[in-house]
């Protein structure tokens, strides 16, 4: 087990506890109630937390535990506020449909789906994905169900191709349907949903275990004639992309990928894993602060070496942000370009032209 | 004393009717799960007190609750039971605000409770009415991303980790 080689002891439980955890019938864990402890904020953090609370549920002294108590509040959390946006869904998708307007929705719910219990996983906002041309109808549609009181907490995307590297109309046709709640949701086929979990994973530097769960879920419950070359899609460093976190997925959680092609792909980078498992140990996720990160003023010598070093990329991040491989090269040259072209834009977003609205989510090339 | 006495009588008297608008209502596991969507606040009843919020229908009177409550106790600690856990239903605003004229101090500490009415805590958890608020941390860790505004769509949120900006310019969990 890969675990056992890790040598940062809480990451190590965390991923004991995570490993297998998306699976019908999870073993159950035989820990220490310290162990359980020392792991627990990491752990809330990842997002695991209701689907560890479903291994450790039937061991007593485990359960019981205020470390134990937690994860089953979690839990319990999950289900309230699954219910809660699988009604905000139907009424959203109902109202959509009512309008024209065709949506995909992208990760949470959609995603849920491929647990054994999709209130396993947490939901945060409604990701959804809509056609550049029907983006100011959706924003009408999601502002009138505000106004009666229903608030769906909608982050509307339009030019979410650079993220699932598909087209609206591509991503469309290739949709599936899924029933959440009563309602009928578009989601992305099985091919583009594991393509844009990998890329999502990799444009967040890795920062929940939660997101590498749902890579290793897809991959272990794609249906039958399953395309892996329209996953991978024929751009080599998207391939090379997908197919590292799907490879990570079965090294650090013991996904089972020996039935796919990335089983015959090169051995991952010594630094992907280790960094992935540096901002899993870190109590928080990622550590990019984004441009939108306020600057100290004046900036001095000393105030910027600090906020520079605040705002460092991750290697992983950076490296996807500039389109290179995740290969055994430096990460050095990815790190400074991104930092470069942050700068750059924080130095234009500071400029009286800047508009706002003309934001670009991140460049895949 | 006497405003005690005063508060009882007015309890007693009273109609408690539960809450329908705003709430999302799961059962799991022998418990009753509550979602304020308007005050954003979660809730666990046990199987005692979700049968006591039910007869909260503005109809039967907390006397008539207490009696439904009675058969397996004395009448006596019934009283003190079924009055403790409506105050704490109406403190977790789990019922109309004008359905409990009285409401104040008169909700005893569990362990006052417990010392009262002369049960252990072991059975205690499984025979009396529990309400509880469920305040584990979100997944996030990030409870305060929602009152952040942010500028920059897709990024990780300034000093908070587990939040990432949404292109409404707000901070949202992860997700």
């Amino acid at each position: 087990m890969p675990t056992a080689r890790l040598k940062i002891p809480p990451v190590a439980r965390l991923v004991e506890a995570v490993a297998g955890s998306w699976r019908q019938n999870p073993p159950g864990l035989e820990w220490e109630q310290s162990s359980l402890d020392s792991v627990l904020r990491p752990l809330i953090a990842s997002g695991c937390g209701a689907l560890v609370w479903r291994r450790i549920c039937r061991n007593e002294s485990l359960s019981a535990s205020a470390a134990g108590a937690s994860l089953h509040d979690l839990w319990r959390l999950n289900v309230l506020k699954v219910s809660e946006q699988q009604r905000q869904l139907s009424l959203l998708f109902a109202r959509l449909a009512q309008a024209k307007i065709k949506g995909i929705l992208l990760k949470g719910l959609s995603v849920a789906n491929l647990y054994p219990d999709p209130r396993l996983r947490p939901v945060g906002d409604i990701d959804l994905y809509v056609g550049s041309e029907q983006f100011d109808d959706a924003k009408k549609v999601i502002a009138e169900l505000a106004d009666e009181g229903v608030p769906a907490p909608v982050d509307l995307e339009h030019e979410a191709s650079n993220w699932t590297n598909l087209s609206f109309g591509e991503a469309l046709g290739r949709s599936g349907r899924l029933n959440v709640g009563g309602a009928t949701v578009r989601v992305l086929g099985a091919e583009d949903n594991l393509r844009f979990l990998c890329l999502h994973f990799l444009q967040h530097g890795g920062g929940r275990a939660l997101w590498l769960c749902d890579v290793a879920a897809a991959v272990e419950n794609r249906p039958a004639g399953f395309d892996w070359d329209l996953c991978l899609g024929t751009r080599p460093a998207v391939r090379n992309w997908v197919a590292s976190v799907i490879s990570l997925a079965g090294n650090l959680l013991g996904a089972k990928i020996d039935d796919t092609p990335i089983a015959q792909q090169e051995k991952l980078p010594n630094w992907f894993p280790k960094t992935v498992l540096s901002q899993w140990a870190s109590k928080v996720s990622g550590n990019m602060d984004g441009p939108g990160t306020p600057v100290p003023s004046p900036l001095g010598p000393v105030t910027f070496i600090r906020a520079l070093r605040r705002r460092w990329p991750d290697p992983i991040s950076a490296t996807v942000r500039v389109g290179g491989r995740l290969d055994n090269s430096p990460r050095l040259i990815y790190q400074l370009r991104w930092a470069f072209q942050r700068a750059a834009k924080f130095y234009f977003r500071r400029s009286p032209d800047f508009d706002p609205s003309s934001s670009a989510p991140p460049y895949i090339p | 004393v006497k405003n005690d006495r005063q508060q009882t009588i007015l309890i007693d008297a009273a109609r408690p009717l539960a809450r329908k608008d705003g709430l999302v209502i799961e059962e799991l596991d022998g418990e009753t799960l509550i979602y304020d969507t308007e005050r954003d606040k979660a809730h666990c009843l046990n199987s005692a007190a979700a049968q006591i919020w039910r007869h909260c229908d503005g109809r039967h009177t907390l006397a008539d609750i207490r009696d439904d409550f009675a058969d397996d106790m004395p009448i006596e600690v019934a009283q003190e039971v079924v009055s403790d856990c409506v105050l704490r239903l109406s403190r977790a605003r789990l019922l109309e605000e004008d359905s409990l004229p009285s409401k104040g101090n008169l909700v005893l500490s569990r362990r006052n409770l417990l010392r009262k009415i002369g049960i252990g805590a072991a059975s205690a958890a499984i025979v009396l009415p529990l309400v509880t608020s469920i305040v584990a941390p979100t997944p996030a860790a990030a409870a305060s991303c929602g009152s952040y505004s942010c500028h920059a769509p897709h990024f990780t949120c300034p000093f908070f980790g587990g939040c990432i900006c949404n292109r409404g310019g707000r901070c949202v969990p992860f997700g």
